[in-house]
Parts: C-alpha cells; structure tokens; sequence
C-alpha cells in the first residue's frame, strides 16, 4: 500500500475539486461549501504550501450573494462522499481530504456577514466559495493562540500580510470564541509576535 | 470529450456483442444470418440481451418473435423471469415476448409474463422465417436435453456438466446457471443418485462432472457437445455498460467521471467476467478513459474468439 499524499500545490487541490465537481455532475447532483484553512490559502494565492486537506466550515443553499449557509451536514451527502471517496483513491490521498472538521466552529458562531464576503469558484457541479480575507485572518489568529508558535498557523496569518487593523478586529472577535481567562493574553501574544515577525521581514 | 470519442469507447463492444447475439440466434435455428457460434447458447439470457439491444437493432426483435413462436416451450419462464432482473429495463420487453409465446406460441405458461392480457397486434408479416429450435446444433443442447427432458434445473444441469473440461463444484454451476445453490444442489443429488452424473466429495466442496463420453452415442458423438459458453456473465455486463452509455449525464459527463463510472461497474462484474473467461488479469483500476477503451476493445476481441 502506498503512503498517503499531501496536496503539492493550489493546481493539485484545484484538480481534486474539478474531480469532486465532475462526478457530482455525472450523477446529476450539485453542492456549494465554503472552505477554510491551508487548501483555502492555496488556492486564494496567499501562500504556497503543501496541505494534508480541504477543510469544509459551510454548505450553501442559493447562489452568489444571496447564498444563505448552513453547518455541513453529519455525514457528509452519500454522492459527495462517494466522490471524495474516489477521487481521494485515484490521487492516493486519505478519505478524509475533503472534511467538514472546521464545522464545530458553528458552535460558536460565524463571523457577522462571512456569508457576504465569500468569493465563489465553479469546479463542474461542486461551487467552491473561499472565505474572504478579513475571516480568513480570524480564524488563522484563533488557530495560532491554539498553536505552537512557530507552527504554520502564525506562518500562514504572516503570508495574510494583516494590517494594524485587521489584527485589531480579528483579535476582537477571537477573544470572545474561548471563555478560559488567560485565552485573551494568549491572543495578544500572537498578535505582537505576528507583528513582530512581518516587522523583521519589513527590515 | 466529444460524443464521437465517447462512442468510440464502446464501439467495438457493442459490435462484437451485436455479432454474437445473431450468431447465437443463428446457431439455435431462428432466421438469422452469420456463422452460427460453437458454444452453447444460454436461450433466456439471449432472449434478456435481444430485448436490450433491440434499441440499437431493432431487427433482433422480429427474429427473436420469429423464433419464440414455435420454440416458447423449451424457454424456461421461470429463468428468464430470474435473470431479467439482471438485465436493465427489460420489463416491457419480457412482457411483450410473454404476450408472442402465450398468443401466437400458444404456451400458456407465458401468459403470467405478458402483464396484461392485452391481443398483440397484428404481424407485419405473417410468414413465419424460422423453422424452429435447431435441436441438434451442438449450441443448442439445453434446448436439446430440455426437449428430452423437459425445460427444469436437471436438464440444463446436464447440459452445463457436459459442456465443462472439469468438475464444478455446487456453487459454480448455480452462479453460472443462475439458479440458488440449495435447487442445484438437490438437482445434482438426484441426478448423481440415477447414475447420471459423478461426484467427488472434496475436502474444500464436494465437485460434479459427466462421464461425457457414455453421452457420446446418445447424442451423436463428441462433436455434438459444444462446451458451456458462459455468455450471461458476459452479456450482462454489455448490457450493463450499454443501460450506463444511454444515461445523458454519463455520455455528457467528463472524461475522469466517465472512466471512473466504466471502473466501478466493471469492478461489480469483475467475478463474472473472470469465470466466462473474457478477461484475464481482471478490470482496469485506472481512471484513465483511455485505458477504459483499451479493456473494452480487448473484450470485444477475445467475445469474437470465444464466439
């Protein structure tokens, strides 16, 4: 049995979605999900790296701006996992590459009109909508407070190129997703140690 | 891909499939043309195949019409019945053969197939092409033992045996026959019980043949056994492959969703298509369509060998 692969680049993870969206057309089905995480920055053109997956946070009914989300449903459609299923096996990837793992985030709560913001790719019968930028940012600072320093959350939030600003709301809105009593220091922490690091590359 | 590659996927297939279910007709005395097959032809899977394909040649139905009239009482009913359900969309097609072999065949066991009792209608041409069932053709001996001994499990059993190089076990023959292992097996306790078939109790199964050559005389010497064709395993897939073809999603669908479709219906028949001897190695795991080309090219090539 041969290892598992990881993603290579945005071109590997755009091919297993056209894959994914090809088989749905086929057996006459179509789905919309909103992505987060690394295949997300992949394929926004942030960052350049290998990825173990493609992390689904949403389903979408309707289309464009006026597509209304919804938590991904458990377990996944059986079409959809059929495709993921196959396509993970032509590409030597785990069945899970396709996951709806970030879904426990609407436990907490989305971001106020993350909806709005979301830009949207057609692969056959599969939409693909990518968090915008700003969420984005949210949820890689929520990540890096949970991470190791040095791990590819804070890397990844680096790439984003946040300004004051966005750090600013972004840490505003993470503060309020852990209730332990230190999370909010850990959030500064990453937030000057972000800035800290896009400062020396500024040099 | 465009439509004409994508047929082009298929194209041989089905032709050499067409070529072998007129050589079958042939071979079993209805009206058609060609060189008559030398193996034994499986009467309802070639009556459930016919049905399928009459979509792309509407002529096996006038021949298979033709011939039902004066054969519907050696066709099992309750085995076509069995088999069409593994054949796609054959319902009205059995109905309608039902209604010739009842009406015009006057076998009334038909009648339960024919749906309704609807009067068919009238013949384009009332002239009747075939002479009947070719009993002594060597592919026709099921047609030939269940004339002699009436259309049921034991004859075709018979026949089955006869037409093996080696012994079968219990299972081999029902999944071949179509028939559950529990009528097999009973059959073949019985038909070893009159002398008529040998056994040999195995550590793993217990294994049947006939001792062909005491049917030599009876039947008119060795060239009169043609060897079992296997040929539902194979038809079924044609014709599984041809119910998947005329879906407009699949024929419109992408070259990867196309292969990949090809692949998991190829992987179901897979055992099937290893016993009928039509591929070897088993199926293609590639989602490549032009791998899937290749196979069912291959196919096509060793059902006009096999043939």
């Amino acid at each position: 049995m041969q290892p598992l692969r990881t993603f290579a680049d945005s071109a590997d993870i755009r091919q297993a979605l056209q894959r994914v969206g090809e088989l749905l057309a086929a057996a006459g089905e179509e789905y919309g999900i909103v992505i987060v995480g690394g295949a997300a920055l992949n394929l926004m053109g942030a960052v350049r790296r290998a990825t173990r997956d493609v992390d689904i946070l949403a389903f979408a009914r309707g289309r464009g701006r006026s597509a209304r989300l919804e938590p991904p449903p458990t377990p996944l459609p059986d079409v959809l996992a059929a495709a993921i299923h196959t396509v993970g096996r032509d590409m030597g990837l785990a069945d899970t590459w396709l996951n709806a793992d970030p879904a426990l985030q609407w436990k907490q709560g989305l971001p106020r009109g993350l909806a709005g913001r979301v830009k949207w790719r057609k692969y056959g019968a599969l939409r693909v909508g990518i968090v915008g930028r700003a969420d984005m940012i949210r949820f890689k600072l929520y990540a890096a407070a949970d991470d190791h320093p040095a791990g590819r959350h804070v890397s990844d939030l680096v790439a984003l190129h946040p300004s004051d600003a966005e750090l600013r709301e972004a840490a505003r809105w993470v503060k309020r997703q852990d209730a332990a009593p230190q999370f909010p220091a850990f959030v500064d922490q990453v937030v000057a140690h972000v800035r800290s690091l896009w400062a020396a590359r500024a040099r | 891909m465009s439509g004409r590659s994508g047929r082009l996927v298929l194209a041989s297939l089905f032709e050499s499939t067409l070529d072998l279910l007129w050589r079958q007709w042939r071979a079993i005395g209805a009206a058609a043309t060609g060189q008559p097959v030398t193996r034994q032809v499986d009467p309802e899977a070639l009556c459930l195949a016919s049905l399928v394909f009459q979509d792309r040649e509407p002529r096996l139905w006038i021949v298979m019409s033709d011939w039902i009239r004066l054969a519907a009482p050696l066709v099992s009913v309750q085995r076509l019945k069995n088999l069409a359900v593994q054949f796609p969309d054959v319902g009205k097609g059995v109905a309608a053969l039902g209604r010739v072999a009842w009406q015009e065949g006057r076998d009334a066991r038909w009648k339960r197939l024919a749906a309704s009792p609807q009067r068919l209608a009238p013949r384009t041409s009332p002239k009747q092409r075939s002479a009947g069932p070719a009993l002594a053709a060597p592919p026709a001996l099921p047609l030939r033992l269940r004339a002699a001994f009436t259309v049921s499990v034991k004859a075709d059993l018979l026949a089955f045996l006869l037409g093996q190089p080696y012994r079968v076990t219990v299972s081999t023959a029902a999944v071949s026959l179509g028939y559950t292992v529990p009528t097999v097996f009973r059959s073949l306790q019985d038909l070893r019980a009159a002398g008529l078939v040998e056994s040999a109790d195995l550590p793993s199964a217990a294994e049947y043949w006939v001792d062909a050559g005491k049917w030599y005389d009876l039947l008119g010497g060795e060239r009169a056994i043609a060897r079992w064709g296997f040929w539902r395993e194979t038809l079924v897939y044609v014709c599984a492959v041809s119910a998947l073809e005329s879906r407009p999603e699949h024929r419109g669908a992408s070259d990867y969703a196309r292969a990949t479709a090809f692949r998991e219906l190829a992987s179901q028949h897979e055992a099937g298509l290893v016993r009928a001897g039509v591929i070897e190695r088993g199926v293609p795991r590639s989602p490549s369509l032009g791998d899937w080309r290749e196979f069912h090219d291959a196919l096509a090539a060793r059902i006009a060998a096999l043939a």
